[in-house]
C-alpha cells in the first residue's frame, strides 16, 4: 500500500505540487488582497508640479467630497407657493439630520444660523482680515455706521445683535461673511433655492477623503435614507423628487456599473463559452478541465499583481478576466491535437502530443509575454500593472498546459479515433479544407496596406482626446450635474494659478502680490472672478500692517466722544468695541499652521476654503531647476488661485506671462490632453519596441526571411485593419485600445505559428495542419466569445477592449488564413 | 379630591385601627404626602385649563377683526441709549399677516411685514423739513432694503406676537410662549408672556424678547411691555385706535 502511494505520488507530483501552490496562493489572497478603484493611479506618477497638484486634487482634493443635494416638485405641481413652504421645511430638516450624522463637514443650505455665525478666529482677527482698514477706521465711515445703528436700534435687538452692535458697530464681521460666501442664491423661507424657484438646494461636504469609496458610498446611503425617511414622516413620499449628485456620486456610479458590467459580461459570456466548447468537444469533462488553467490564470495574476504592488485595481482586476480569452487557446490546442490527430500508439499519448506542440505554444507565449512586457516598463503605475496580470496569468496557463495538464492521466479521456463520427470537427474541418482563391491571398496583402493609407489620412481624428467620453457615468447623468452646478452657480474650474513654496507665509505674500494683476485682468475682463487664501487669510506680514494701521484705544476712544457728542448713543456702550480693536493691535497674528491642522480645524466654510486653497504636497518633485535631474522626495505647501469666467488667450496674456515667474498656470483642459498624449505616446513607444521584439523572435525561430513574411504579415495587418475598422465606425483610439492592440498582435502570432509550422517527429505522423487549423479556429471562436461579450458592454472601457481584439482577433485568423493556404 | 379633610381622617382611623401607633402614623403622613401630589396634579391641570380658557376669553374682542390700525407711544431703553428714546406713530394689522409698523416722529421710518418678506422703509431727507409735511408716504419714504423673514427670526417673532394679539389667536401665542394672566385694579387684566426656550424657531439668541407684558383694559391693549434678555426694553403704549374693520 505504501509503496502503491509513493509510486502514485511519484507519479503526480506536479499535480500535487501545483495544487499545494494554489493553495498558497489562495491563502495569500484571502489575507492580502485590496482592491483600488481610485482612477488616479492610472495618471503618471513621476511628474511634474502641475501634474503633482492635478494627481493631489483627484485624490484628495475638496471638490471630490462635494454632494450637491436638490429637492423639487414635480413638473406638474400647481400649488406652488405651498410647495416651496414645503421644500424649504424639508431643507431645514435635512440639513439638520445631515449635521447630526458627524460625516459631513459642512452642509449649506443658505440657512443663517445663529450659532455659526461667530466664527472663530476669523471673527476675532476681523480687523486684521479686512481688505478696508483704511476706510473702515475714518471718522466719516465710523459716523455713517452709528447713523445705521441708531436706526436699527429703534427696533428691539436680539442678544447676538447686542454682541455685534458692541463689538463691531462698524459692522466688518458681517460684510467679511458676505464677501466670503460666494453663492448668493435666491432664498425663500430662509434657504436656496434654484432661479424658478422650483428646486431647493443644498451643498454637503464629506469628511472622508475623495477616493474613500466605502465611506463614500456610507455618506450617500445617509443622505438618501434621510430624505427618505423625512419625506415619509411629512407624507410626502410621492409629492417630492429629489437628486443627489457629485463627483463621489459618478465614482460610485462607475464603480458600481463597472461591477455590474463585469460580472454580466464574466457569466455570459463564460457560459456561452463553456457550451461551445462542449458542443466541440463533446465531453463535459474536457470542459471542466479547460475552466482549470484559466481559473489559475487569473489567479496567478491576481496574486503577482500584489505581492508587487500591494493591491490591485479594479480596471486590472477587468482586463486581467480578459486574459482568458488567450488562456484558453493553451489547453484547446491541446484537447484538440489531443482527441483528433490520429495516433497508433496510446501509451503517453498526452505527453507525446504535448511534446510535438509545445515548440509553437511557446513560441506564441514568447511572443506574447514579449508584447506585455513592453507596458511593464512604463511609468504609468496602472499599465504596469496590467502588463503584470497579463504576463503572469498567461505563463501560468501556459505552464500549467505544459506540465501539469498532461499528468492529469486519471481524468483525460480516450482520444477519438473515428473522426469523421465527430460531426462538430468534421464541419469545421469542411471549412478549412475548402480551396481558397487566389485572389485571397492578394486581397489580404493590399487590404492592410489600404488601411494603412486611411490611417495617415485620417490622423486628426486618430487619438482620443476627450478623458470624459472614457467615463463610464452617463451622459444624462453628468447633465444633470452641470445643471444642478450652474444653479447653484458653482465656478467651473478650468484655469487656475498655481504657486509651491515651502512655507505658508511666502506662498500668501505672493499670492497677495498677484493680487493687484488678477484685479487688472477683472477689470479688463479677461477673468470675471477669482479666488485665494489670502483672502481669507493675509500674509502675517500683512496683517502686521494692518495692526500698525489701527488706531489705539485713547485715540479710539477720544474719535468715538467726539462723533456721539450730539448722538443720542453713548459712547461707553462700545468699550467692547474699543477692546477688540486694542487687541488687534497686540494679538499675534493669525498663522495657518493653526487652521490647517486637523486638531484645531473647525467645521466653517471658511476653514474648508483655505483648506482646498492652501495645501501640504507630498510629491516625487523633480526640480527642474537644479542641475542634476535626482527626484526629492519633499513636502511641498501649495496654494491654488481658481481663475472664473475665463476668456480666450488668457494663455498668452501679458499680465500671465508678468506673473509666470512666481504662478505656473495650469489649464486643465490642456493639461488633461497633454497629460493623455504622453501617456499615448509612451504606450506607442513601448508597442513599436515590442513589435521589433517579436519580429526578432519570430526571424530566429523561422531562421528565413522570407518565412518572417507570413508569420508577421497576419499580425501587422491585423493590426493596421482594426485600427481602420475603429476610425471608420467613428471611435478615435485611447489608451485602452493600445492596449488590447498587444493583445491582438499576440493572437496573431498565435494563428501564424500553428498554421505556418507542420512538424513531424519520427515515423509518426503527430501533427497534421488541419488538425492544427481546427485548433485555431476553435482558439478564435472563443476569443470572439470573450471579448465579443465586452464588445456588447455600456461601458466606453470595456467595450473599446472587446471591438478592438473581437475585430482584431478575426482579422488576424482571416489574414493568417489566406496568407498560409495552398490553393 | 375636593374634600380632602374627610378623606385624611378614615385614612387615621383605619391605620390606627389596624396598625400600631407608630406604624399608623407613617401611613397616615405617607397618605397625606400622596394626595398633596396627585392634587397639586389635577389642580395644576384645572389651573392650565382655566388659563387656556382666559386666555381666549382675554383675546376674543379680537377675534373678529379684520383690520386695525392703532396709534402708539414707545418709549425705548437700551444699553446703546444715553437717554430712553421716544417715538410716536402708529401700528396697523391686517388678517392674516400683514404688519406695519410707521414711526413718524423723531424719523419717518416703516417697517412692513408680509408672509415671510420684511421691508424697511426710510425717509428721504432732502434738506427742506418743510417738504416732508406736502409729501406723500410714498414719495417721502423709499424703500432702503428688503429681507427674507427667516433671516430675521426675531423680527419674525414681533409679527407673530401682534398677529395673536390683534386677532386673538391664543393658538399662535401658546406655541411660542408661555403665559400667565393677572388680574389687576381697574378692570384691568396682565398678560405675561415668556419665549419658550426650547422652540426651534425663535433661537434664544435671536429672539428679541425674554419677557413681554400685555395690559388689557375694556376689550383693548393698552401697553406692550418688551424685555430683552440683553437689558432691552420696550414700553408701547396705545393711544387710540384709528381704524378698525370687522369680518363681516
Amino acid at each position: 500500500m505504501k509503496s502503491l502511494l509513493l509510486s502514485f505520488f511519484k507519479q503526480h507530483k506536479l499535480v500535487y505540487l501545483w495544487l499545494i501552490l494554489c493553495l498558497l496562493m489562495l491563502l495569500y489572497l484571502y489575507g492580502s488582497l485590496r482592491v483600488q478603484s481610485d482612477i488616479s493611479f492610472f495618471l503618471p506618477q513621476d511628474n511634474s508640479e502641475i501634474d503633482s497638484v492635478m494627481q493631489q486634487q483627484l485624490q484628495k482634493g475638496e471638490a471630490g467630497k462635494i454632494f450637491l443635494i436638490a429637492l423639487q416638485t414635480p413638473a406638474d405641481s400647481r400649488q406652488e407657493t405651498t410647495a416651496t413652504q414645503t421644500l424649504a421645511k424639508l431643507n431645514k430638516i435635512l440639513a439638520a439630520r445631515l449635521q447630526q450624522s458627524q460625516q459631513f463637514s459642512l452642509v449649506e443650505n443658505g440657512q443663517v444660523q445663529v450659532s455659526s455665525l461667530i466664527i472663530e478666529p476669523f471673527y476675532r482677527y476681523r480687523y486684521l482680515l479686512n481688505d478696508n482698514q483704511q476706510q473702515s477706521f475714518s471718522n466719516d465711515h465710523l459716523a455713517n455706521s452709528f447713523i445705521q445703528l441708531l436706526q436699527r436700534i429703534e427696533f428691539m435687538l436680539s442678544p447676538m445683535e447686542q454682541k455685534l452692535f458692541a463689538e463691531d458697530p462698524q459692522m466688518i464681521w458681517p460684510s467679511l461673511l458676505k464677501q466670503w460666501q460666494t453663492q448668493q442664491l435666491p432664498k425663500h423661507h430662509g434657504v436656496w433655492f434654484d432661479q424658478q424657484a422650483r428646486q431647493t438646494l443644498l451643498f454637503v461636504k464629506s469628511k472622508a477623503d475623495a477616493y474613500d469609496l466605502e465611506q463614500q458610498y456610507q455618506n450617500l446611503e445617509i443622505i438618501n435614507s434621510n430624505i427618505k425617511q423625512i419625506m415619509l414622516e411629512q407624507q410626502l413620499t410621492n409629492a417630492i423628487d429629489y437628486l443627489v449628485t457629485g463627483a463621489p456620486v459618478f465614482a460610485l456610479e462607475s464603480k458600481k456599473a463597472i461591477s455590474k458590467q463585469i460580472q454580466i459580461i464574466s457569466v455570459l459570456a463564460s457560459c456561452t463559452l463553456m457550451l461551445f466548447l462542449y458542443w466541440f468537444f463533446r465531453s463535459l469533462k474536457i470542459m471542466l478541465i479547460i475552466a482549470v488553467p484559466l481559473a489559475f490564470a487569473i489567479l496567478t495574476g491576481m496574486t503577482a499583481v500584489i505581492l508587487l504592488d500591494g493591491f490591485i485595481h479594479g480596471i486590472s482586476i477587468a482586463f486581467g478576466i480578459t486574459i482568458i480569452g488567450v488562456a484558453v487557446d493553451y489547453p484547446v490546442h491541446f484537447f484538440s491535437h489531443y482527441l483528433f490527430l490520429p495516433s497508433q500508439s496510446t501509451h503517453n499519448r498526452s505527453t507525446t502530443i504535448m511534446q510535438s506542440i509545445w515548440p509553437m505554444m511557446r513560441l506564441g507565449l514568447i511572443t506574447t509575454i514579449i508584447g506585455f512586457s513592453a507596458i511593464t516598463l512604463s511609468d504609468f503605475s496602472g499599465l504596469r500593472q496590467l502588463g503584470i496580470f497579463a504576463i503572469s496569468g498567461l505563463l501560468a496557463a501556459a505552464l500549467f498546459t505544459r506540465w501539469v495538464l498532461p499528468r492529469f492521466k486519471i481524468v483525460l479521456p480516450e482520444h477519438h479515433n473515428t473522426l469523421d463520427n465527430h460531426s462538430a470537427y468534421a464541419f469545421i474541418q469542411k471549412i478549412v479544407q475548402r480551396p481558397a482563391a487566389p485572389s485571397l491571398r492578394l486581397i489580404a496583402i493590399i487590404l492592410p496596406v489600404l488601411a494603412l493609407v486611411y490611417i495617415l489620412f485620417n490622423q486628426t481624428h486618430l487619438w482620443q482626446e476627450d478623458l470624459s467620453a472614457l467615463s463610464p457615468v452617463p451622459q444624462w447623468q453628468k447633465q444633470q450635474d452641470f445643471q444642478l452646478r450652474k444653479a447653484m452657480g458653482l465656478p467651473e474650474l478650468r484655469y487656475a494659478l498655481i504657486l509651491q513654496g515651502q512655507s505658508t507665509e511666502a506662498l500668501l505674500q505672493r499670492s497677495e502680490q498677484i493680487k493687484s494683476q488678477l484685479e487688472k485682468l477683472k477689470q479688463q475682463g479677461i477673468i470675471s472672478g477669482y479666488d485665494m487664501a489670502a483672502r481669507y487669510l493675509p500674509s502675517i506680514k500683512q496683517q502686521q500692517t494692518r495692526q500698525q494701521g489701527l488706531p489705539s484705544s485713547s485715540e479710539l476712544k477720544q474719535r468715538l466722544e467726539t462723533l456721539l457728542d450730539n448722538s443720542p448713543l453713548q459712547p461707553s456702550a462700545f468699550s467692547p468695541f474699543i477692546d477688540a480693536v486694542n487687541n488687534s493691535r497686540q494679538m499675534t497674528p493669525l498663522s495657518s499652521e493653526g487652521i490647517l491642522s486637523d486638531a484645531q480645524s473647525g467645521q466653517s466654510f471658511i476653514h474648508g476654503k483655505i483648506k482646498t486653497l492652501l495645501y501640504l504636497q507630498q510629491s516625487e518633485y523633480r526640480p527642474e531647476h537644479q542641475q542634476a535631474p535626482e527626484q526629492q522626495s519633499l513636502a511641498v505647501w501649495t496654494a491654488i488661485i481658481p481663475l472664473h469666467g475665463v476668456q480666450h488667450g488668457i494663455t498668452d496674456h501679458e499680465i500671465i506671462h508678468s506673473i509666470s515667474n512666481q504662478a505656473s498656470l495650469l489649464d486643465l483642459k490642456t493639461q488633461t490632453q497633454a497629460m493623455l498624449a504622453d501617456y499615448r505616446n509612451e504606450a506607442l513607444l513601448w508597442f513599436f519596441c515590442g513589435s521589433m521584439l517579436i519580429l526578432l523572435v519570430l526571424f530566429a525561430a523561422s531562421r528565413r526571411l522570407i518565412s518572417l513574411l507570413p508569420l508577421a504579415w497576419p499580425f501587422i495587418g491585423a493590426v493596421l485593419l482594426t485600427i481602420a475598422s475603429l476610425l471608420l465606425m467613428g471611435y478615435s483610439l485611447s489608451i485602452f485600445h493600445l492596449v488590447t492592440l498587444l493583445l491582438v498582435a499576440g493572437l496573431g502570432i498565435d494563428y501564424s505559428i500553428f498554421s505556418f509550422f507542420p512538424r513531424q517527429q519520427g515515423n509518426e505522423v503527430t501533427q497534421l495542419p488541419e488538425v492544427a487549423r481546427v485548433s485555431v479556429i476553435i482558439c478564435l471562436i472563443s476569443t470572439l466569445i470573450m471579448f465579443g461579450a465586452l464588445a456588447l458592454s455600456e461601458l466606453p472601457v470595456l467595450k473599446a477592449i472587446g471591438i478592438t481584439a473581437s475585430l482584431g482577433a478575426l482579422y488576424a485568423f482571416l489574414l493568417t488564413l489566406f496568407v498560409t493556404k495552398q490553393a | 379630591m375636593r374634600c380632602p379633610i374627610p378623606i385624611i381622617g378614615i385614612i387615621f382611623m383605619i391605620s390606627g385601627m389596624i396598625f400600631p401607633k407608630r406604624q399608623a402614623l407613617l401611613i397616615a403622613t405617607l397618605s397625606i404626602l400622596c394626595y398633596l401630589f396627585i392634587a397639586q396634579h389635577c389642580f395644576a391641570d384645572n389651573s392650565q385649563d382655566l388659563q387656556t380658557s382666559a386666555l381666549k376669553k382675554l383675546l376674543e374682542p379680537f377675534s373678529s377683526i379684520q383690520y386695525v390700525k392703532l396709534a402708539y407711544e414707545e418709549k425705548r431703553y437700551s444699553v446703546f441709549l444715553k437717554h430712553p428714546r421716544q417715538f410716536s406713530g402708529y401700528i396697523a394689522f391686517t388678517r392674516p399677516d400683514q404688519f406695519i409698523k410707521q414711526i413718524e416722529t423723531p424719523n419717518r421710518k416703516k417697517l412692513h411685514i408680509q408672509s415671510d418678506r420684511l421691508n424697511i422703509y426710510t425717509d428721504q431727507q432732502d434738506g427742506n423739513q418743510n417738504s416732508q409735511k406736502t409729501t406723500s408716504l410714498q414719495k417721502a419714504i423709499s424703500l432702503q432694503k428688503t429681507m427674507s423673514l427667516d433671516d430675521y427670526p426675531q423680527f419674525r417673532q414681533l409679527q407673530t406676537l401682534f398677529a395673536g394679539l390683534l386677532l386673538g389667536d391664543a393658538a399662535t401665542l401658546t406655541q411660542y410662549y408661555h403665559y400667565d394672566i393677572q388680574s389687576l385694579p381697574d378692570e384691568k387684566v396682565l398678560l405675561t408672556l415668556r419665549t419658550r426656550s426650547n422652540d426651534a424657531f425663535i433661537d434664544k439668541q435671536q429672539s428679541i424678547s425674554g419677557k413681554i407684558t400685555i395690559i388689557f383694559q375694556a376689550g383693548e391693549i393698552k401697553t406692550i411691555t418688551m424685555a430683552s434678555f440683553g437689558g432691552e426694553k420696550s414700553e408701547l403704549s396705545f393711544t387710540a385706535v384709528l381704524e378698525k374693520e370687522v369680518i363681516q
